[in-house]
């Protein structure tokens, strides 16, 4: 009877292992990673969201991590191209506006309150950016300026552009303008992410 | 007894039947299952790219003004540039005549957006506006038709109307480009606006941010 419960154990324990073993594999012969498709939908999603954006006459910001560039539109049209710096931004992110404009660093400290008084010159009486100016888009990517010894971002990560660029966009992208981030490949089809 | 026996000992050969036969068939259909989403999403990933690089070639050539920069820019259907010039735009500053007297107030700012070419005009009239007189502290004429309202020759020798009272045009004072001192129209170098004149036809997209 043990004999019978035995190999009758080791019958199911072979097939599963040969289920096991014989995993299904892609139509090329490779291993399928959920990986690749999810990178591929992020792609085609980004993709779309461009084209959705291209038919709005609206400004909107394209992040393109192929060729690290931020690129600013209006309808089909490109207003401005600024080479950036994209090492540190996270991950990919699919629906993504401008959250706020940023006149300078502010401290963080829990004894200091974050409302501002009436007499905040940044806030009501400056109009233009400056190079300590940053951009904070919805999912908390920062853009500001290149970093040298006077900025005060250069531990923060995010994009870093040049000063001329960010002083540009800062003024022409208000609170709520769309943002499409393009991944890696996006142009190519390469889905390695 | 023996039946049941032998029944018995079939039973681990069966199920390993069984498991590998049920591979089989859930390897095709996990396969085929697999590989059509990646399918769909390479074939939806073409569409897109297709779709996107017939829809990213403009209707026309188009003019982009940086008012932050001051720039202007020609750019072609390919997005490609094929004349940058200096320009000045909008000071952004306010301006309120005497209260008591005018109760007008203006912001000299050069407004962003989508616009399009209207007209093109050579050696164009200037119509002075009612800031005009008051900050040169000169009477405002009431009628629209006073000649004192009429001056040629200092918007340069092009205009290229944007707006109903808004233009591409030039300027006597070259030295003041690259800088927001204008009450609002983009004043180009003479050589670019002539080049802009030439160039560029009426209906074409102004995008100014």
């Amino acid at each position: 009877m043990a004999r019978l419960h035995l190999l009758k154990c080791l019958g199911w324990v072979g097939a599963l292992l040969v289920f096991a073993i014989g995993a299904p594999t892609g139509s090329d012969g490779t291993a399928q990673t959920p990986t690749n498709e999810a990178h591929l939908l992020r792609i085609n999603t980004s993709l779309a969201r461009w084209l959705e954006l291209a038919n709005r006459d609206t400004h909107f910001l394209v992040i393109d991590h192929e060729v690290d560039e931020l690129r600013l539109y209006h309808h089909t049209a490109l207003l401005r191209t600024c080479k950036a710096d994209l090492t540190t931004v996270a991950a990919v992110t699919d629906s993504l506006t401008v959250s706020s404009h940023l006149r300078r660093l502010r401290s963080a400290s829990p004894y200091v309150s974050p409302s501002v008084g009436p007499f905040d010159w940044e806030r009501y009486l400056s109009d233009a950016a400056t190079r300590h100016s940053a951009l904070l888009l919805s999912d908390e990517t920062l853009i500001h300026a290149v970093a040298d010894e006077h900025s005060v971002w250069g531990a923060v990560a995010g994009a870093t552009i040049s000063s001329v660029d960010l002083r540009a966009l800062f003024d022409a992208l208000t609170d709520g303008t769309p943002v499409v981030r393009l991944p890696k490949g996006w142009a190519s089809g390469d889905v390695t992410p | 007894m023996n039946t049941h026996n032998i029944g018995r000992r079939g039973t681990p050969l069966r199920s390993f039947c069984v498991l590998v036969g049920l591979w089989v068939v859930t390897s095709y259909s996990v396969t085929d299952a697999s590989s059509s989403p990646e399918e769909a999403l390479k074939q939806e990933h073409l569409r897109l790219l297709g779709e996107l690089s017939a829809s990213r070639r403009a209707a026309s050539p188009y003019l982009v003004v940086d008012t932050r920069g001051n720039v202007v820019q020609l750019r072609d259907r390919d997005h490609r540039l094929m004349r940058t010039a200096v320009a000045a735009t909008g000071a952004a500053r306010r301006f309120e005549g005497d209260k008591k007297k005018w109760k007008w107030s203006w912001r000299f700012a050069t407004p962003t957006g989508r616009f399009r070419i209207l007209r093109k005009v050579s050696d164009p009239l200037w119509v002075k506006p009612d800031w005009h007189f008051l900050e040169v502290g000169e009477e405002v004429p009431v009628f629209a038709e006073d000649p004192r309202r009429f001056q040629r020759g200092i918007l340069g020798s092009y205009a290229l109307y944007f707006a109903k009272d808004l233009m591409i045009h030039g300027t006597l004072y070259e030295i003041n480009l690259g800088q927001s001192i204008t009450h609002g129209c983009v004043r180009v170098g003479a050589e670019d606006l002539q080049f802009f004149y030439e160039n560029v036809d009426v209906g074409w997209p102004v995008y100014i941010y």
